[in-house]
């Protein structure tokens, strides 16, 4: 088969349909590639985070790059944030405490997210990516999951009594949080992104049940979703935390690919979504080869993954989950090349 | 009302999760001159024990707990005051993080949470959390208790720091050091000289009063 692009690549793997090789991403972003540090000022300049992006790009050659997008929770919210040292900033005190606080939430518009300077850099940074890859690259966009939204908003402790004792705030909460969500991602999809990424922990077996997952979390997911494939963009979603107690519920959610972490064998869950979602992961973030391994070592953990997989498409190698800043570049490097080297040829 | 009664109404207001009923069953056991520890025990822990255990088997989950730890903490609160006046006790205090390096805390959230339904005095100092910041709240807090998480294996190696740290500050002999999350294993407990590892959030529970418990 000849080669496609890394755009044709993944939509033939999400409709399983042959390809010439695994599609692999590196599922972080790594500003001290650039000398810069992860940071408030790092994220409100848009030519920082785009020259990180089409860094990473150059020396990864992954399928897909990421723009890191954030800043419309902050809308949201309308609060300020605390931001450490080379850290994902964090609000100090709970925002909602009450069911008087959400009912004080106003969604912003587009436009108003627009005019965010955090929220516009992000979108800058994707415009600025896509004239420089052009129109065959793969740029994935990120909204954050609303369960992890809602605990940040709420603190996590708080936001899982109010789920035992007040779900219609949480239900409110996340309707406002999910409509964020969808205004955000369409303005990333509007600057160039054709692919968004959705983690939600929070809402993982790790902290609620499946039940309430079903009634209290999965409505949402379903929302923003579909929201992602109106516009046209692929749609990535990662439960993350001990997700077999849900696994029969993912198909509900509508995304064309189910992104899991370690905890979920990439080759099981391949067989149980086969011709029907793309799966991706596989890369072992918490106990494989990727910090402490060599690169030869992370070759042969690869190779061993592509051979356990049954089919030769529906399938993302990736990170289990974020990569940590420190991880060895070759290291990651050598699992993008490994799954080159290894998934090329045809189905079986 | 029968001791034994009252025991059962604590029991069921933390296994239910029903604040008033674990403050109505303390009322009952004032009234009753129900010895306030042995109330705590044998009925407000008991129930938390029987919520760790549908914890444990899925049958309960977060948000279960934290209900549960709500009517605990209701029952306790009435409780208290006659503890103090029997026994002198309080409650011992845990200092819990995730190392530097690792902005995954959901772990360490859930640790937190079932720490504290178990009666301790948690005092959370976040994510990412440097190794002179965990020594700096161990000495404010005199803590009895310092709680590290790491889910990778890229932050774990920063525990180490953190008894490093203990031992140059010359505090390390007075807090117990129990350790966890996804990458972390007995092993590499024993290899840092940590007094504990736990495999999960109801272990590390049991760990921590045993730790305690061994201190006294």
């Amino acid at each position: 088969m000849s080669q496609l692009t890394s755009k044709q690549r993944v939509l033939n793997t999400i409709k399983w349909k042959p390809v010439d090789r695994l599609p692999t991403f590196a599922g972080g972003h790594f500003p001290q590639l650039t000398g810069r540090k992860y940071g408030r000022d790092y994220l409100h300049d848009a030519d920082a985070i785009a020259a990180t992006v089409l860094k990473q790009a150059e020396i990864f050659e992954a399928d897909a790059d990421r723009v890191p997008s954030s800043g419309a929770l902050e809308v949201l919210a309308n609060t300020k944030l605390y931001w450490p040292e080379n850290d994902y900033p964090m609000f100090l005190e709970p925002v909602i405490t009450s069911r008087a606080d959400v009912d004080r939430l106003v969604v912003p518009s587009e436009e108003e997210l627009a005019r965010d300077p955090r929220v516009a850099a992000g979108l800058e940074a994707i415009r600025i990516v896509r004239k420089k890859l052009g129109p065959d690259a793969l740029i994935m966009g990120f909204v954050n999951g609303v369960y992890n939204y809602a605990g940040e908003l709420t603190g996590t402790a708080a936001l899982m009594r109010f789920l035992a004792q007040d779900p219609e705030l949480v239900w409110k909460l996340g309707e406002a949080i999910t409509q964020t969500s969808i205004n955000h991602l369409r303005l990333q999809v509007k600057a160039g992104a054709d692919y968004i990424g959705m983690p939600d922990a929070t809402s993982s077996p790790a902290c609620i049940s499946p039940k309430q997952y079903a009634e209290h979390a999965l409505p949402h997911h379903i929302k923003l979703i579909s929201a992602i494939r109106e516009t046209g963009a692929i749609s990535q979603y990662h439960p993350c935390g001990g997700e077999y107690p849900i696994i029969d519920q993912l198909p509900r959610t509508g995304a064309d690919i189910l992104h899991f972490t370690e905890l979920v064998d990439l080759s099981v869950a391949q067989k149980i979504f086969v011709q029907r979602h793309a799966v991706a992961g596989g890369m072992d973030v918490v106990t494989g080869p990727l910090f402490l391994g060599t690169p030869d070592e992370v070759d042969a953990y690869t190779k061993k993954l592509i051979e356990s997989l049954r089919f030769k498409t529906g399938a993302i190698i990736m990170p289990s989950c974020g990569l940590s800043p420190n991880v060895p570049v070759e290291n990651i490097q050598a699992y993008i090349k490994a799954v080159k080297k290894y998934s090329h040829g045809t189905l079986r | 009302m029968s001791k034994e009664l009252i025991l059962k109404k604590f029991t069921d207001a933390v296994v239910n999760g029903d604040e008033d009923l674990a403050v109505e069953a303390a009322n009952e056991a004032i009234a009753s001159n129900l010895d306030a520890t042995e109330a705590i025990v044998d009925g407000l822990s008991k129930g938390m024990g029987i919520v760790g255990e549908y914890f444990e088997s899925q049958e309960y989950f977060l948000p279960e707990v934290i209900v549960a730890s709500e009517a605990f903490k209701a029952g306790v609160k009435i409780l208290q005051p006659h503890i103090k006046v029997q026994q002198g006790t309080k409650p011992s205090k845990i200092v819990i993080g995730t190392v530097q390096g690792d902005t995954h805390d959901i772990g360490k959230n859930i640790v937190g949470i079932m720490l504290g339904a178990a009666g301790f005095e948690v005092i959370d100092v976040g994510r990412d959390v440097s190794p002179k910041a965990f020594v700096d709240k161990v000495k404010e807090t005199n803590a009895d208790l310092l709680g590290l998480s790491a889910l990778m294996t890229t932050s774990m190696v920063n525990m180490k720091k953190v008894l490093a740290l203990l031992n140059e500050e010359g505090v390390r002999g007075q807090v117990k050091v129990m350790i966890g999350g996804a990458a972390i294993s007995q092993r590499y407990a024993d290899e840092i000289g940590a007094d504990g590892y736990s495999v999960d959030a109801v272990a590390a529970v049991r760990l921590a009063q045993k730790l305690v418990a061994v201190a006294a």
